[in-house]
Protein backbone atom coordinates (compact mmCIF):
# COMPACT_ATOMS: atom_id res chain seq x y z
CA UNK A 1 0.00 0.00 0.00
CA UNK A 2 1.35 3.33 -1.13
CA UNK A 3 0.11 6.84 0.03
CA UNK A 4 1.81 9.93 -1.68
CA UNK A 5 1.54 14.04 -0.53
CA UNK A 6 -0.77 16.56 -1.96
CA UNK A 7 0.39 19.97 -2.54
CA UNK A 8 -2.72 21.95 -2.71
CA UNK A 9 -3.20 23.80 -5.56
CA UNK A 10 -4.51 27.36 -3.97
CA UNK A 11 -6.21 27.86 -0.59
CA UNK A 12 -8.45 30.90 -1.25
CA UNK A 13 -9.55 31.71 2.36
CA UNK A 14 -12.72 33.53 1.35
CA UNK A 15 -13.91 30.13 -0.45
CA UNK A 16 -17.66 29.77 0.78
CA UNK A 17 -18.48 26.98 3.44
CA UNK A 18 -20.33 25.71 0.84
CA UNK A 19 -17.85 24.53 -1.51
CA UNK A 20 -15.58 22.71 0.81
CA UNK A 21 -18.07 19.82 0.45
CA UNK A 22 -19.15 20.40 -3.29
CA UNK A 23 -15.89 18.89 -4.67
CA UNK A 24 -16.96 15.17 -2.79
CA UNK A 25 -20.24 15.79 -3.78
CA UNK A 26 -19.75 16.25 -7.40
CA UNK A 27 -17.33 13.77 -7.68
CA UNK A 28 -19.35 11.03 -6.52
CA UNK A 29 -22.02 11.76 -8.74
CA UNK A 30 -19.50 11.48 -11.65
CA UNK A 31 -18.02 8.19 -9.98
CA UNK A 32 -18.82 5.11 -11.41
CA UNK A 33 -16.62 3.67 -14.12
CA UNK A 34 -13.85 6.73 -14.37
CA UNK A 35 -11.25 3.85 -14.75
CA UNK A 36 -10.70 3.36 -18.58
CA UNK A 37 -11.03 -0.73 -18.98
CA UNK A 38 -11.31 -1.34 -15.45
CA UNK A 39 -14.21 -1.97 -12.98
CA UNK A 40 -14.94 0.41 -10.44
CA UNK A 41 -14.65 0.70 -6.72
CA UNK A 42 -18.09 0.48 -4.55
CA UNK A 43 -17.28 2.51 -1.64
CA UNK A 44 -19.00 4.71 1.18
CA UNK A 45 -18.45 8.08 2.63
CA UNK A 46 -18.55 9.17 5.98
CA UNK A 47 -17.97 12.88 7.67
CA UNK A 48 -17.40 13.90 10.93
CA UNK A 49 -15.89 17.14 12.23
CA UNK A 50 -12.61 15.49 12.80
CA UNK A 51 -12.11 13.39 9.44
CA UNK A 52 -13.44 11.88 5.71
CA UNK A 53 -13.77 8.13 6.26
CA UNK A 54 -13.99 6.19 2.98
CA UNK A 55 -14.83 2.78 3.27
CA UNK A 56 -14.28 0.73 -0.10
CA UNK A 57 -14.94 -2.62 -0.94
CA UNK A 58 -11.95 -5.01 -2.52
CA UNK A 59 -12.64 -8.04 -1.87
CA UNK A 60 -9.45 -10.42 -2.75
CA UNK A 61 -7.02 -8.26 -3.01
CA UNK A 62 -4.41 -8.12 -0.91
CA UNK A 63 -2.63 -4.98 0.66
CA UNK A 64 0.43 -5.46 -1.52
CA UNK A 65 -2.19 -5.22 -4.51
CA UNK A 66 -3.64 -2.12 -3.68
CA UNK A 67 -2.18 1.56 -4.13
CA UNK A 68 -4.03 4.49 -2.39
CA UNK A 69 -2.67 7.99 -3.50
CA UNK A 70 -3.38 11.24 -2.74
CA UNK A 71 -2.99 13.61 -5.18
CA UNK A 72 -4.15 17.77 -6.37
CA UNK A 73 -7.12 16.75 -3.85
CA UNK A 74 -7.87 13.35 -5.66
CA UNK A 75 -8.07 10.29 -3.64
CA UNK A 76 -7.03 7.08 -5.78
CA UNK A 77 -7.86 3.55 -5.00
CA UNK A 78 -6.33 1.48 -7.51
CA UNK A 79 -5.91 -2.52 -7.28
CA UNK A 80 -4.57 -4.47 -9.07
CA UNK A 81 -4.04 -8.85 -9.42
CA UNK A 82 -1.91 -10.55 -12.11
CA UNK A 83 -0.35 -13.64 -12.22
CA UNK A 84 2.42 -15.28 -14.42
CA UNK A 85 5.19 -13.26 -12.71
CA UNK A 86 6.84 -10.52 -14.18
CA UNK A 87 7.30 -8.90 -17.68
CA UNK A 88 5.83 -10.40 -20.66
CA UNK A 89 4.26 -13.03 -19.07
CA UNK A 90 2.07 -10.95 -16.92
CA UNK A 91 -1.49 -10.97 -17.09
CA UNK A 92 -3.82 -8.92 -15.01
CA UNK A 93 -6.50 -10.49 -14.01
CA UNK A 94 -8.46 -8.14 -12.14
CA UNK A 95 -8.21 -4.62 -12.03
CA UNK A 96 -10.20 -2.06 -9.94
CA UNK A 97 -9.78 2.10 -9.71
CA UNK A 98 -11.85 4.75 -7.85
CA UNK A 99 -11.21 8.07 -8.04
CA UNK A 100 -12.44 10.75 -5.45
CA UNK A 101 -12.21 14.82 -5.14
CA UNK A 102 -11.47 15.03 -1.60
CA UNK A 103 -11.36 18.63 -1.66
CA UNK A 104 -8.69 20.61 0.34
CA UNK A 105 -9.60 20.74 3.58
CA UNK A 106 -7.59 16.96 4.05
CA UNK A 107 -4.47 16.88 6.09
CA UNK A 108 -2.86 15.05 3.47
CA UNK A 109 0.19 14.00 5.86
CA UNK A 110 -1.88 12.30 8.42
CA UNK A 111 -4.25 10.05 5.75
CA UNK A 112 -4.11 6.06 6.82
CA UNK A 113 -5.54 3.43 5.19
CA UNK A 114 -5.90 -0.31 6.10
CA UNK A 115 -7.21 -3.55 4.50
CA UNK A 116 -9.64 -5.81 7.06
CA UNK A 117 -11.78 -8.82 4.99
CA UNK A 118 -11.72 -7.24 1.87
CA UNK A 119 -12.52 -3.40 2.99
CA UNK A 120 -10.05 -0.83 2.55
CA UNK A 121 -10.60 2.07 5.07
CA UNK A 122 -9.00 5.17 4.21
CA UNK A 123 -8.93 7.85 7.24
CA UNK A 124 -8.85 11.40 6.12
CA UNK A 125 -8.25 13.39 8.88
CA UNK A 126 -9.22 17.70 8.06
CA UNK A 127 -6.49 20.40 8.13
CA UNK A 128 -6.89 22.18 12.16
CA UNK A 129 -7.52 24.89 10.54
CA UNK A 130 -10.49 23.58 8.79
CA UNK A 131 -12.49 22.11 12.02
CA UNK A 132 -14.97 24.01 13.33
CA UNK A 133 -14.42 25.79 16.67
CA UNK A 134 -15.92 27.83 18.80
CA UNK A 135 -14.50 31.44 19.28
CA UNK A 136 -15.26 33.06 22.59
CA UNK A 137 -16.71 36.86 22.42
CA UNK A 138 -14.28 39.04 24.69
CA UNK B 1 -67.82 9.93 23.54
CA UNK B 2 -63.69 8.72 23.01
CA UNK B 3 -61.75 8.74 20.30
CA UNK B 4 -59.09 5.76 20.30
CA UNK B 5 -56.10 6.25 18.16
CA UNK B 6 -54.55 3.17 17.21
CA UNK B 7 -51.09 2.70 16.02
CA UNK B 8 -51.00 0.64 12.93
CA UNK B 9 -47.99 -1.65 11.56
CA UNK B 10 -45.79 -0.73 8.78
CA UNK B 11 -47.79 -1.63 5.55
CA UNK B 12 -44.88 -1.62 3.32
CA UNK B 13 -45.47 -2.80 -0.07
CA UNK B 14 -43.01 -6.02 -0.52
CA UNK B 15 -41.63 -4.40 -3.81
CA UNK B 16 -39.90 -1.35 -0.96
CA UNK B 17 -39.00 -4.15 1.72
CA UNK B 18 -35.17 -3.91 2.17
CA UNK B 19 -34.30 -7.84 0.70
CA UNK B 20 -33.51 -10.39 3.83
CA UNK B 21 -30.50 -11.65 1.61
CA UNK B 22 -28.21 -11.08 -1.11
CA UNK B 23 -26.41 -13.57 -3.78
CA UNK B 24 -22.84 -13.50 -3.53
CA UNK B 25 -20.25 -13.43 -6.07
CA UNK B 26 -18.90 -17.15 -6.41
CA UNK B 27 -16.75 -19.22 -8.39
CA UNK B 28 -15.74 -22.80 -8.33
CA UNK B 29 -12.96 -25.12 -9.37
CA UNK B 30 -12.51 -28.83 -9.91
CA UNK B 31 -9.48 -30.27 -8.58
CA UNK B 32 -8.79 -33.71 -8.96
CA UNK B 33 -9.59 -34.94 -5.07
CA UNK B 34 -11.40 -31.75 -4.61
CA UNK B 35 -13.89 -28.93 -5.43
CA UNK B 36 -12.72 -24.92 -3.88
CA UNK B 37 -15.63 -22.82 -3.67
CA UNK B 38 -14.55 -19.27 -3.46
CA UNK B 39 -17.31 -16.76 -2.38
CA UNK B 40 -17.13 -13.14 -1.96
CA UNK B 41 -18.28 -11.67 1.05
CA UNK B 42 -16.34 -7.95 1.68
CA UNK B 43 -16.90 -7.08 5.13
CA UNK B 44 -17.49 -10.44 6.95
CA UNK B 45 -14.80 -11.31 9.03
CA UNK B 46 -14.67 -15.20 9.91
CA UNK B 47 -16.94 -16.10 12.76
CA UNK B 48 -19.49 -14.08 11.03
CA UNK B 49 -19.13 -16.63 8.15
CA UNK B 50 -21.23 -20.18 8.18
CA UNK B 51 -20.95 -22.88 5.96
CA UNK B 52 -23.84 -25.87 6.24
CA UNK B 53 -23.99 -29.12 3.89
CA UNK B 54 -27.16 -31.12 4.83
CA UNK B 55 -27.81 -33.69 2.20
CA UNK B 56 -27.45 -32.77 -1.37
CA UNK B 57 -27.56 -28.91 -0.64
CA UNK B 58 -24.66 -26.96 0.92
CA UNK B 59 -25.32 -22.80 2.27
CA UNK B 60 -22.77 -20.43 2.51
CA UNK B 61 -24.08 -17.06 4.93
CA UNK B 62 -22.07 -14.47 5.74
CA UNK B 63 -23.24 -11.23 7.64
CA UNK B 64 -21.64 -8.34 7.64
CA UNK B 65 -21.42 -6.26 10.96
CA UNK B 66 -22.37 -2.91 10.92
CA UNK B 67 -19.41 -0.80 10.65
CA UNK B 68 -17.91 1.43 13.64
CA UNK B 69 -18.49 5.15 13.39
CA UNK B 70 -17.35 7.92 15.34
CA UNK B 71 -19.92 9.44 17.44
CA UNK B 72 -21.78 12.38 15.13
CA UNK B 73 -20.31 11.36 11.77
CA UNK B 74 -23.04 11.74 8.77
CA UNK B 75 -23.27 9.74 6.11
CA UNK B 76 -22.01 11.53 2.50
CA UNK B 77 -22.80 8.98 0.12
CA UNK B 78 -23.85 5.36 0.54
CA UNK B 79 -23.08 2.03 -2.05
CA UNK B 80 -22.36 -0.46 0.21
CA UNK B 81 -24.74 -3.31 1.33
CA UNK B 82 -25.44 -4.52 5.06
CA UNK B 83 -28.01 -7.58 3.83
CA UNK B 84 -26.57 -10.67 5.31
CA UNK B 85 -25.12 -13.02 2.22
CA UNK B 86 -26.89 -16.11 1.28
CA UNK B 87 -25.49 -18.45 -1.57
CA UNK B 88 -27.63 -21.72 -1.53
CA UNK B 89 -25.66 -24.74 -3.70
CA UNK B 90 -27.08 -28.02 -4.84
CA UNK B 91 -24.17 -30.01 -5.05
CA UNK B 92 -24.47 -32.66 -7.77
CA UNK B 93 -21.20 -35.41 -6.47
CA UNK B 94 -21.13 -36.68 -3.07
CA UNK B 95 -18.85 -34.36 -0.87
CA UNK B 96 -16.88 -35.94 2.38
CA UNK B 97 -18.78 -33.08 4.42
CA UNK B 98 -16.41 -34.25 7.56
CA UNK B 99 -13.22 -33.18 5.64
CA UNK B 100 -14.57 -30.58 4.38
CA UNK B 101 -12.48 -26.84 5.35
CA UNK B 102 -13.25 -23.36 5.09
CA UNK B 103 -10.96 -20.33 5.25
CA UNK B 104 -11.53 -16.19 4.63
CA UNK B 105 -8.56 -14.69 2.60
CA UNK B 106 -9.27 -11.07 1.98
CA UNK B 107 -13.29 -10.83 2.22
CA UNK B 108 -13.59 -14.50 0.58
CA UNK B 109 -14.51 -17.29 2.15
CA UNK B 110 -12.77 -20.12 0.53
CA UNK B 111 -14.24 -23.73 1.21
CA UNK B 112 -12.67 -26.47 0.18
CA UNK B 113 -14.85 -29.57 -0.16
CA UNK B 114 -13.12 -32.79 -1.00
CA UNK B 115 -14.78 -35.52 -3.00
CA UNK B 116 -16.11 -38.63 -1.22
CA UNK B 117 -14.12 -41.56 -2.28
CA UNK B 118 -17.20 -43.76 -3.76
CA UNK B 119 -18.00 -40.60 -6.11
CA UNK B 120 -14.34 -40.53 -7.73
CA UNK B 121 -13.88 -41.78 -10.83
CA UNK B 122 -11.96 -45.35 -11.23
CA UNK B 123 -10.54 -47.46 -13.35
CA UNK B 124 -11.86 -51.08 -13.91
CA UNK B 125 -8.65 -53.21 -14.71
CA UNK B 126 -10.33 -55.48 -17.95
CA UNK B 127 -9.32 -59.39 -16.32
Amino acid sequence: MRLLKYEPMETDPFRSLESFFEPFRRSLREGWFEGMGSQSVPLDVEESDEAYEVRAELPGFTREEIQVELENAVLEIHAKKTEGGDGDREKVVREQTRRLTVGEEVDADRVKARLNDGILSVTLPKSEHRKPRAITVS
Amino acid sequence: MTTTLEKTNGTAQPSTRTPQYRRPRYTVVENKDAYELRVEMPGVPRDHAEVNVEADQLVVTGRPPAPERPEGSRVLHRELSTVPYRLPLRLNVDIDAERAEARTENGILVVNLPIAEASKPRTIRVE
